[in-house]
């Protein structure tokens, strides 16, 4: 379905100082500062899979998004999407993929998301049949009889981005990109868009790619994940594996009860339990670091063994393992980003 | 071909039907925005009368022609409010939003979603006040036109509308450079009100540069009021033709050039 | 004398902060000058080829006249227009005019600094620039006395304020209706058409100019271009009448202002803003 190989897309920023005087001097001396956003990703995604795209804001996943999706010209390096080639934005190709953004709203503000479903029908020239099966099969599968009539500023969040989910489906495309899609929802939202998610890429066997700033997000629905930093493909592959790789933790917080005499770092029962490392230790809560492997029976030896009041399990944050991946691979590339002056012959500031 | 000549009617239909329905959210406002337009349209009309309160005419033009120009300029002015105006401000905000990357994913020409997709339908009446004034010069100065006359009116007027929209469009595009466009319209608007009058008035240098925005409505007037060079036809026809194609094109340039606010 | 210590204080810097604003808006401030030149511009051309074709002159103005008289014109509406309505509709409409309600200041203040800003602006760039072109073309030098002078800066003062004034209650009507604007442009066309912006007066059918005359429209506008382009010297019975009915005007409008105010804040009360 998707074939990257050796992608790149480079940006020139006009660095813009400030003050009269630099800016006076910017108009005859230009300075620019080189951003590879995307430099040197290669990839294939098959059919149906559910693909997510990890990385931190500016970290070049908007970026390849926008380049699979024809926004962007690339640099270099070969792009196929579905047979095309997307920045020709040929209209063959444009009926085949599907958008969502979850910050940006494409549905009539003013209007029931109905009249919007009839724009995207004539802009997609989906017939009558098709599109009526479509329509209904979505509100059947979002519950969304008693919201698509009201007028969209009158909805809920939630009830907005099923309804921009529902309006970018109808044509029923091959190839769905979501970026951030439950982003600002809460839990019990996010809950209803990803089984959504699921049902449909189920149903109708589409490529889903989804960018996500919420773990969960992309462990629930994604069996493989990216991680992109500064446009480098860190990643790629199981996320269990990922998260064994980077974060082969869970922590472990301890809430002894009151009256309990006060822990000592050092001489806790736990430093003899093995597999067990301290992180911080505040009064009476414990943060303890525990392997996946030793969890349930440090666990077990805790509740038996210990006077405590409650504890809690985390898996690491996204932030934790996707910070443990650039700890570990991207020191060294520094450098990336460097400066040049160009004369004002170099034309324009794109 | 064909096939998509019939796509965009029924997209362009389909803009309409949601402009209409949108529009009845605020129905309230009708009657005071005709009445307003009406008011305008009077006041315009008072002005041109205490000129010939002075003069029997103006540049050549007697008061009845004037009007039929001053029709024409309305007419045309309504073209602006009707769909270049609201649809340019949502431009400048696609950008800035970077909603723009929706209609650039449809399967669908994007100049022409930009171009049409919001029409603010109650200006029809000012486009219709501009032809009532028309009738009403024609009819008040008993100027009798030939069908030839009608033609090349009708003609000129269209060409005066594509112009318009080359124009429009053109000052669109540097939204893709970061100016502040609202800024550039109301400029656009202010050199536009030169062309409420004969270009005749004009002199030398002003002239010069006022020459594309008054020839405007002083070509299509003047094919009615028989004032009309075969040369301003042609000039008219290559200016809207030549921009058109531009427009074309400095649209595809922006879009080659344009990077998501996002990124 | 301590209140007006204060007042003098915040006026200051209420000042340099909209100065600041401004600033950070020349360019868009610049390019609605240049469009507001336009409409007297058109005006000037028309007139120009009007008495090119009476033979030189009409209704006691010369070529030379009609090119000083709307250059008055472009300086004089720059100089004495207001804005503040469109503040006031947009504040109140959109609800952020409640915090401004709430601090010890009334938010008018604002509106007065902002308005001298755009002002002093407009002043800095015009008087040079007229004084460039007189400079390069003689047609455009005016002949006029130290006392119009004088007359000319009081007249400008008030109608400033009266103009001022009259955007503020046109602002204010947004606490009863949401078209507050449209009957905003309904008084600004007339203005338009009566207060010399397309014309001058004696150019009007007399029994128009006549009553002009006690109108709040003349004064505003017409009065001052005709005193700075030295119409009036020597007509001090003109003058001193014209001045009268101006400010007349404005006592009275200040008056039906601040009780609009009053009952304004009472019905944005009961509304709940």
């Amino acid at each position: 379905m998707i074939d990257v190989k050796d992608l790149t897309k480079h940006y020139k920023v006009h660095v813009r100082e400030s003050g009269l005087r630099a800016a006076l001097k910017s108009l005859v001396n230009r300075k620019f500062r080189d951003v590879r956003a995307v430099d040197g990703i290669s990839f294939q995604i098959a059919e149906g899979e559910m693909v997510g795209f990890l990385g931190p804001n500016g970290a070049g996943k908007t970026t390849t998004m926008k380049l699979l999706t024809g926004l962007l010209h690339p640099t270099s390096g070969e792009l196929r999407v579905g047979g095309f080639v997307p920045f020709k934005q040929s209209n063959e190709f444009k009926r085949n993929i599907s958008l969502v953004m979850g910050q940006k709203s494409q549905l009539i503000w003013d209007l029931p998301a109905s009249e919007t479903f009839e724009v995207h029908r004539a802009i997609y020239e989906i017939d009558d049949r098709s599109f009526k099966k479509q329509r209904d099969g979505l509100v059947e599968l979002l519950q969304l009889q008693a919201v698509i009539d009201k007028p969209v500023r009158q909805l809920s969040l939630g009830e907005r981005m099923k309804c921009e989910l529902a309006a970018s489906l109808l044509h029923q495309p091959k190839l769905v990109f979501l970026d951030e899609p439950t982003i600002g929802l809460d839990v019990h939202m996010q809950e209803a868009v990803r089984q959504f998610i699921q049902a449909y890429n189920q149903e109708f066997k589409a490529t889903i790619l989804l960018t996500s700033h919420y773990m969960t997000d992309v462990s629930a629905l994604c069996e493989r994940v990216m991680v992109i930093n500064r446009g480098h493909l860190l990643y790629d592959g199981k996320i269990s594996e990922l998260i064994s790789r980077f974060a082969p933790n869970k922590r472990l917080t301890l809430q002894f009860a009151p009256g309990s005499a006060e822990m000592q770092a050092d001489d806790g029962p736990w430093s003899t339990w093995g597999d067990v490392r301290v992180v911080r230790v505040e009064g009476l809560v414990v943060e303890l670091e525990v392997s996946r492997e030793a969890m349930s029976d440090v666990v077990q030896r805790v509740l038996s063994q210990l006077p405590i009041q409650d504890f809690t399990v985390e898996d690491p944050s996204l932030e934790d393992v996707i910070g443990q991946a650039f700890n570990v691979e991207t020191s060294k590339r520094e450098d990336d980003f460097h400066f040049n002056g160009h004369g004002a012959d170099d034309g324009d500031d794109w | 071909m064909w096939r998509a000549v019939k796509k965009y009617a029924r997209l362009f239909r389909e803009f309409i039907r949601t402009c209409i329905v949108e529009e009845m959210e605020y129905r309230a406002h009708f009657v005071s925005n005709v009445f307003m337009s009406m008011l305008l349209l009077a006041l315009s009309v008072l002005t041109v009368q205490l000129y010939f309160y002075r003069a029997p005419s103006i540049g050549n033009w007697t008061f009845d022609q004037v009007m039929i120009l001053l029709g024409v300029f309305q007419a045309l002015q309504g073209c602006i409010d009707f769909y270049l105006q609201p649809n340019m401000n949502r431009l400048v905000q696609h950008i800035r939003k970077g909603t723009l990357d929706y209609i650039l994913t449809k399967p669908v020409d994007s100049m022409f979603f930009c171009s049409f997709r919001h029409l603010v339908l109650w200006r029809l009446v000012d486009v219709a006040g501009g032809f009532a004034l028309v009738g009403y010069g024609l009819w008040h100065g008993s100027i009798p036109v030939t069908v030839w006359q009608w033609f090349l009116f009708v003609l000129l007027f269209l060409t005066a509308v594509a112009i318009l929209y080359a124009l429009w469009m053109a000052m669109m595009m540097f939204s893709f450079w970061a100016v502040k466009v609202d800024n550039l319209s109301y400029l656009f608007q202010s050199l536009f009100e030169t062309a409420r009058v004969p270009m005749s008035v004009y002199r030398g240098i002003v002239l010069v540069v006022l020459m594309p925005m008054a020839c405007l409505t002083t070509f299509p007037a003047a094919a009615l009021v028989n004032k009309l060079h075969s040369q301003d036809v042609l000039i008219m026809l290559g200016l809207a033709v030549g921009m058109l194609v531009s427009a074309r094109w400095l649209w595809n340039y922006a879009l080659r050039h344009y990077t998501s606010a996002s990124s | 004398m301590r209140a007006l210590h204060w007042l003098w204080k915040k006026y200051s810097i209420l000042f340099t902060t909209e100065w600041a604003m401004m600033l950070a808006y020349r360019a868009e401030s610049i390019i609605w000058m240049i469009g507001a030149l336009v409409q007297p511009f058109v005006s000037m051309a028309i007139w120009l080829t009007i008495s090119i074709q009476a033979g030189g002159s009409i209704g006691g103005y010369n070529q030379n006249d009609f090119i000083v008289y709307f250059l008055g014109v472009m300086v004089v509406e720059r100089l004495t227009r207001a804005w503040n309505v469109w503040n006031l509709e947009n504040d109140i409409r959109e609800g952020t005019f409640t915090p401004k309600l709430l601090r010890p200041f009334n938010p008018v203040h604002w509106e007065i600094n902002q308005n001298l800003v755009y002002k002093f602006f407009y002043a800095v760039l015009l008087a040079p620039t007229w004084v460039l072109v007189a400079w390069i073309f003689p047609e455009t030098r005016i002949q006029v006395d130290l006392v119009s002078m004088g007359w000319f800066l009081i007249a400008i003062l008030i109608s400033s304020v009266l103009r001022f004034v009259i955007c503020h209650l046109f602002g204010m009507m947004s606490f009863w209706t949401s078209r507050a604007l449209s009957m905003y442009m309904v008084f600004e066309m007339l203005h338009f058409f009566l207060a010399g912006r397309i014309a001058p007066m004696s150019l009007f059918p007399a029994w128009l100019s006549e009553m002009n005359q006690w109108l709040p429209f003349y004064g505003s506008v017409g009065l001052p271009v005709d005193l700075i382009s030295g119409r009036l010297m020597g007509h001090t019975d003109l003058i001193i009448q014209g001045i009268l009915v101006l400010t007349a005007w404005t006592v009275a409008l200040i008056g039906l202002s601040v009780w609009q105010w009053r009952a304004g804040l009472k019905q944005y009360g009961a509304i709940g803003g």
